[in-house]
């Protein structure tokens, strides 16, 4: 089912893409709190607004933004959910709201919190209906949910109705679900939301398997920056409809030029006995000439017990470039 | 059209079992609506009763129209019900879940969304018809049986257009829900009474602009051997399958350009 694009280029394309809506105006500017009942005063909001990028095929690429930066849009328009006021995207050369049914059928989607299974019947119920929606043949079905039973660890689950899996083993459902008609593009939209440590760790290690074992192309949005930074090479952050950055996650690092710190606990002693001793954190800053000298400083007042670098985090450049981008 | 079929059995199949889940509920929803239609005839019953008839029509071949306009409503109940609820899944975001489906959504909401207590309104409207034969029993011909199916199939397609006319306002975020109770309600009543009964506007009106009066009253004419006695003559006795086909093509040309003006619900 699944076709080899590498030899066909970017497996989504975006030209100008551009999606407007109408909408209320906010009566804050307006001033008008009166019932709208005869009179509304709309006003149209960029959704996206004039994107152009590209996706190669068996990458994964994060979608950055804060609420209402566009993300869902974006993914609605490459799904053919919605259509675009002007510009273009093109998944495996189609556009999605011309072909809908066409790009689909290559496309899996899973959403956090929107659950594509019936919640009260056993799973593999829910999988047998998808086959016959994605018109999957009887004998690549067998073999696909064998293999995705094995990858997903889901035999015990497979006889279970939704309501009774855990939080991790549902998410592990819906990939599941949004893989069984082999598609070459997984969509993504906050699927480790509330999960614990653990299973968030497995999550991220089978989407990564994905790509690279199976070569789906994975688009990620979430909110979760520590998902995006160990799935995804590529990311794009959305503003307000535009794109604020897109490429590597390490080339954003580098180009925030964020003051980083190396904070330390040193320990020495008090003077009043040999073993009284007090911790101090020393904070360095990482990017003057003399970080090796103040090292050499702090090293001499006593014994470095624990070391932090603080400040680098994609979380912090982030929050630093949404910040910059709002005001 | 083997694979449509194979999938409305398969959507029917897990409706059904995930309905089950909850017997009382089965029972409760499929009993409460069954109760409501037979009351709401009652009333009607006891009406016409107390008059003989009504514009020349008897009890029973009242009954048995309205009877049949029950069976429509309570298909169009469980097979549709997504489409009267449409309000509700634009709001809550389901309509994205279908629509990144390789189907389309007339193929995919009503197996999806099959709710079994219309069945309610389905056992009614057969038990209605089948009094109101037993005391006004109709010619019986050949073709009474194929008609009957062709009515009922014709009554479920205008019931379902008007449906979804209504139901297509909820993709520009337009809440419609009180139209479309509004709009069944109203079919409900204008059906209780043949559409003579009614002033020449009004049987204008549910004639061209709401043909309700095609899912039971004109076709019940050719049932009974009776000429036509309303204000358009008899060609409109034999028009109710055009007026589901006409109805329909309405319908559907509203509900494709609401999908192109979707602006989707937030998140997906």
């Amino acid at each position: 089912m699944r076709e080899d694009s590498s030899a066909t280029g970017p497996i989504i394309v975006a030209n100008q893409l551009t999606r407007h809506y109408k909408v209320q105006k906010n009566a804050l500017k307006t001033g008008r709190f009166g019932l709208g009942l005869v009179r509304r005063e709309m006003e149209i909001v960029k959704a996206i607004d004039d994107l152009n990028f590209t996706i190669e095929p068996a990458t994964a690429v994060g979608l950055i933004g804060l609420n209402g930066a566009g993300k869902s849009t974006l993914l609605k328009l490459i799904t053919g959910v919605l259509v675009p006021t002007s510009g273009e995207v093109l998944v495996g050369g189609l556009q999605p709201s011309e072909h809908r049914k066409e790009v689909v059928r290559n496309i899996g989607v899973v959403f956090g919190h929107r659950s594509q299974l019936w919640w009260d019947v056993p799973l593999i119920d829910s999988l047998n209906v998808l086959r016959l929606i994605y018109s999957v043949d009887e004998k690549d079905y067998k073999q696909r949910l064998q293999s995705l039973t094995d990858l997903l660890e889901m035999g015990d689950l497979l006889p279970r109705a939704p309501r009774q899996l855990s939080l991790g083993q549902r998410v592990r459902g819906e990939i599941m679900a949004s893989l069984l008609h082999g598609p070459n593009l997984l969509i993504l939209d906050e699927p480790t939301v509330g999960l614990d440590i653990i299973a968030k760790a497995k999550i991220r290690r089978l989407i990564r398997s994905l790509i690279e074992e199976e070569g789906v192309t994975v688009i990620l949005a979430s909110h979760e920056v520590s998902d995006i930074e160990e799935i995804c090479e590529r990311t794009i952050l959305l503003h307000e409809g535009r794109i604020l950055y897109e490429g590597t996650i390490e080339a954003l690092k580098a180009q925030a030029n964020v003051e980083r710190s190396l904070v330390l606990d040193v320990e020495r002693g008090t003077g009043q006995g040999s073993d009284d001793v007090v911790v101090e954190q020393v904070t360095i800053p990482l990017s003057g000439n003399d970080t090796a000298r103040r090292l050499a400083e702090v090293a001499s007042l006593g014994t470095v017990s624990g070391a932090q670098v603080t400040g680098g985090s994609l979380e912090v450049i982030l929050a630093r470039l949404f910040d910059e981008a709002t005001n | 059209m083997g694979t449509y079929l194979a999938l409305q059995m398969a959507y029917l199949h897990i409706g059904l079992k995930s309905a089950l889940q909850y017997r009382v509920n089965f029972v409760g929803g499929v009993l409460g609506l069954l109760t409501h239609s037979l009351f709401a005839a009652l009333g009607g019953i006891v009406l016409i009763d107390r008059f003989g008839g009504v514009e020349g029509w008897e009890l029973g071949q009242i009954v048995f129209m309205f009877g049949l306009t029950r069976i429509q409503t309570g298909v169009i109940y469980s097979v549709f019900r997504g489409i009267v609820g449409w309000e509700f899944y634009v709001q809550e975001g389901f309509v994205d879940r279908y629509l990144v489906r390789p189907r389309g959504l007339l193929t995919q909401v009503p197996g999806a969304e099959f709710d079994v207590s219309g069945f309610g309104p389905m056992i009614a409207g057969a038990g209605l018809v089948a009094f109101g034969a037993a005391i006004s029993p109709p010619n019986l011909t050949w073709w009474l049986v194929p008609w009957l199916a062709v009515v009922i199939s014709s009554g479920i397609v205008i019931q379902l257009s008007l449906t979804m006319i209504v139901a297509s306002f909820a993709f520009y975020n337009v809440q419609m829900g009180a139209a479309t109770n509004s709009l069944e309600r109203t079919a409900w009543q204008m059906n209780l009474f043949p559409a003579s009964a009614y002033s020449a506007g009004v049987q204008a009106l549910i004639t061209v602009a709401l043909p309700w009066a095609f899912m039971a009253f004109y076709p019940a004419h050719l049932l009974y051997g009776r000429d036509s006695d309303g204000l358009f003559g008899s060609p409109v006795l034999y028009l109710s399958p055009v007026a589901a086909m006409a109805a329909f093509a309405v319908g559907y040309g509203v509900w494709r350009r609401g999908i192109r003006k979707y602006q989707g619900m937030g998140g997906m």
